[in-house]
């Protein structure tokens, strides 16, 4: 089964549950506070199950769930339909493999984005935005997107430069972080 | 009337007063262009400097600022299909693609002219307005609210065809975190976790950019590739402003209906873009293309979304109720200033009504020029590599984000829907009900309860509430029934815009 088909699965699943449990919930919310969330969530329950089982029949007589519906732009565009061509031969397995629209390359590399971005969340929670920012810039500049050292540099230096000067004229507070007491800034 | 206009007029122009519109606009335009920040930040950064000064400089500085926000909002919108404000979340839908087709400016031109367009008609309209907008409101109680917020929910109709079931779901789920936080109308709250930081549920600045914002960066990384997918822009400013000249009729229309949705409190204004997307995209003449980059489903919300500036000052002017966070500050900003908003602003205080009107309007002349100024350079952004470009917007996002309530939460919130976002662009699931179904929540459920409480059922034979019903019908099988009787056969669905958006 295609990766985005699994998602897509999965991820249906996923929202019947969540439904389910907020439909649960607000049974122990006081009355006019519960009509709106329990008639959501038995209506997210139906229609949820509904679909679900649609996309598993789909799957199972057309090999496909998301059809047109998936965006171009999505990293996993095409992936479906990837897989369904090396099935029926009109895709040539070694071609495919070096191909840059393997939906499991594009999914390892938006996994690492995803990553990258955690890294940088963390790196705000010990170290403040402010150094956290300039250190993401250049880590990721350099390793990431290959530049020289300029970008990296002078890009972190005005960004900074940038926060700094909004941060006086409008006010923006930045959060608090770990090493506050040390760091200081 | 005509005479105390024209003598607004002098008082708006005089240098000075210029000077304060043309730093208020300046301050709009930053804001706009930042994704995540609106024009309630926007008031909150200028109120504190009109204390003292003469009502009409300090007007001049607040509407500079709220006319114009809605005019630079439009470059994240369409260079990184992320909503610069609320108010220009529809933007996206067919500004984006046009920028990957490299038709940046193409876009950035006609939506600039359609908001200067949309905000003057908006002005003349809020002054045409001013004798006559009593009755209309008086005639909105709850069951009517109640049916305009069902009237934005009934978007998701057009926003999801080809994909119902999915849009559905994720609007029911949109309601339901828009439920998060505080029940109204007991005190009590729901899905908070007993966090702090939920009680006021999820901010829509942080909403918005997880929904839109990170599933793109993430994606234009794993893809390797720039925002335009072509090498070179094609469409210049001017190709765009001769588009919206060819669709006039279609700006006049949707800057009516902009200003009408302002008019209504406290829902209007947050869905009008959303509405003028949908009715243009329900009227227009072949709208296949809708959603893969239609220059007219920019020109559409664009219109309106400068126009609802003008209308959301009817209420808020006339009877001194807000319909939104910035026109609620707005309130603060003139009671600073020793205006009363109220019915008086009419009989004692015409001046300074009509005063408002005018630097409505030439805010929205001068945003315009510098936006136009500025848009060659700015679109020549979509051109980066991603890999060069994301870094330094991720920074600006999780700035903006933090910003909403300035809480850790925001930031944690930022990346949990940024991955719901994610997987739901990647399996089809349509974002933008998502969203209108949290933006609606509060509203649809507090008016339902206000109506039922003071009505029963019977409030579903007000003559006004039929109407709206009549109208949701419309919009919801219109489509249908055109295509049908046109015999197009089968319409590009949501398609690639539903995972776009």
């Amino acid at each position: 089964m295609p990766l985005q088909t699994k998602m897509r699965l999965s991820f249906g699943t996923l929202i019947v549950l969540v439904f389910a449990w907020t439909g649960w919930q607000a049974l122990d919310f006081a009355e006019l506070a519960r009509y709106m969330p329990v008639t959501m969530s038995a209506l997210g329950v139906t229609i949820g199950i509904v679909m679900v089982l649609t996309d598993a029949f789909n799957w199972k007589r057309r090999r496909l769930t998301t059809g047109d519906d998936v965006s171009e732009t999505a990293a996993l565009y095409g992936a479906e339909e990837r897989e369904a061509a090396l099935r029926d031969g009109s895709l040539d397995p070694e071609a495919a493999d070096d191909a840059p629209e393997d939906p499991r390359k594009v999914a390892r590399r938006s996994i690492m984005m995803f990553g990258w971005i955690v890294g940088y969340v963390l790196a705000i929670w010990v170290l403040g935005i402010l150094v956290a920012s300039a250190l993401f810039l250049v880590v990721f500049l350099l390793v990431v997107a290959r530049s020289g050292w300029l970008l990296p540099v002078i890009g972190a230096a005005l960004t900074v430069t940038g926060m700094l000067v909004l941060s006086e004229l409008i006010n923006i507070e930045w959060p608090p972080y770990l090493l506050e007491g040390v760091i200081g800034i | 009337m005509f005479e105390s206009g024209y003598e607004a007029l002098l008082v708006a122009l005089d240098p000075l007063r210029l000077l304060w519109l043309a730093l208020g606009v300046l301050v709009g335009l930053c804001v706009g262009l930042l994704p995540g920040l609106g024009g309630t930040v926007g008031m909150a950064i200028l109120l504190p400097f009109v204390f003292g000064m003469d009502p009409y400089s300090g007007i001049a500085l607040l509407i500079g600022m709220a006319a114009v926000v809605h005019t630079a909002d439009t470059f994240p919108s369409v260079l990184l299909g992320v909503p610069g404000s609320s108010g220009s979340q529809a933007t996206i839908m067919d500004g984006y693609p046009l920028a990957q087709k490299g038709d940046a400016a193409r876009a950035l031109g006609a939506a600039f002219f359609v908001s200067m367009v949309g905000g003057i008609i908006g002005a003349a309209s809020l002054f045409a307005l001013i004798g006559l907008a009593r009755p209309l409101i008086l005639a909105l109680g709850p069951p009517e609210l109640f049916m305009c917020a069902i009237l934005g929910l009934s978007m998701v109709g057009v926003l999801a065809r080809g994909a119902a079931a999915a849009g559905v779901l994720a609007t029911l789920l949109g309601v339901m975190v828009g439920l998060i936080g505080l029940a109204p109308q007991v005190g009590q709250y729901r899905y908070t976790f007993e966090e702090p930081y939920l009680f006021d549920g999820i901010p829509i600045a942080v909403m918005a950019l997880g929904l839109f914002a990170l599933p793109e960066m993430v994606d234009l990384v794993a893809a390797d590739r720039s925002i335009s997918r072509v090498s070179k822009l094609a469409g210049s400013r001017l190709t765009g402003i001769r588009d919206a000249i060819r669709n006039r009729w279609l700006v006049v229309r949707t800057s009516v209906l902009g200003t009408a949705m302002g008019i209504i409190p406290g829902v209007g204004g947050s869905v009008v873009d959303w509405i003028a997307y949908g009715v243009t995209r329900q009227t227009v003449k072949d709208n296949s293309q809708f959603g893969k980059g239609d220059i007219r489903g920019v020109i559409g919300p664009e219109s309106a979304n400068n126009a609802k500036e003008a209308g959301a000052l009817v209420p808020t002017l006339l009877f001194g109720i807000p319909g939104s966070g910035t026109t609620a500050m707005l309130l603060g900003g003139l009671v600073l200033l020793g205006v009363q908003a109220g019915p008086a602003m009419v009989r004692d205080r015409l001046d300074v009504t009509l005063a408002i009107v005018w630097s409505l309007a030439l805010a929205n002349i001068l945003g315009t020029a510098a936006c136009f100024l500025l848009a060659g350079y700015v679109a020549k952004l979509s051109l980066i590599p991603a890999k060069k470009l994301v870094p330094f917007l991720l920074v600006i996002m999780t700035v903006a984000a933090y910003q909403a309530t300035r809480h850790w939460g925001d930031i944690l919130a930022f990346l949990a829907v940024g991955l719901v976002g994610w997987v739901m662009k990647q399996v089809g699931w349509p974002r933008a009900p998502m969203l209108i179904g949290y933006v609606l929540a509060p509203s649809a459920e507090r008016y339902l309860h206000l109506s039922m409480s003071l009505h029963g059922f019977d409030w579903l034979l007000r003559p006004l509430v039929i109407v709206l019903g009549l109208l949701v019908l419309v919009i919801v099988f219109g489509s249908q029934i055109f295509r049908l009787r046109r015999g197009k056969g089968r319409r590009p669905g949501l398609g690639d815009m539903a995972g776009r958006m």
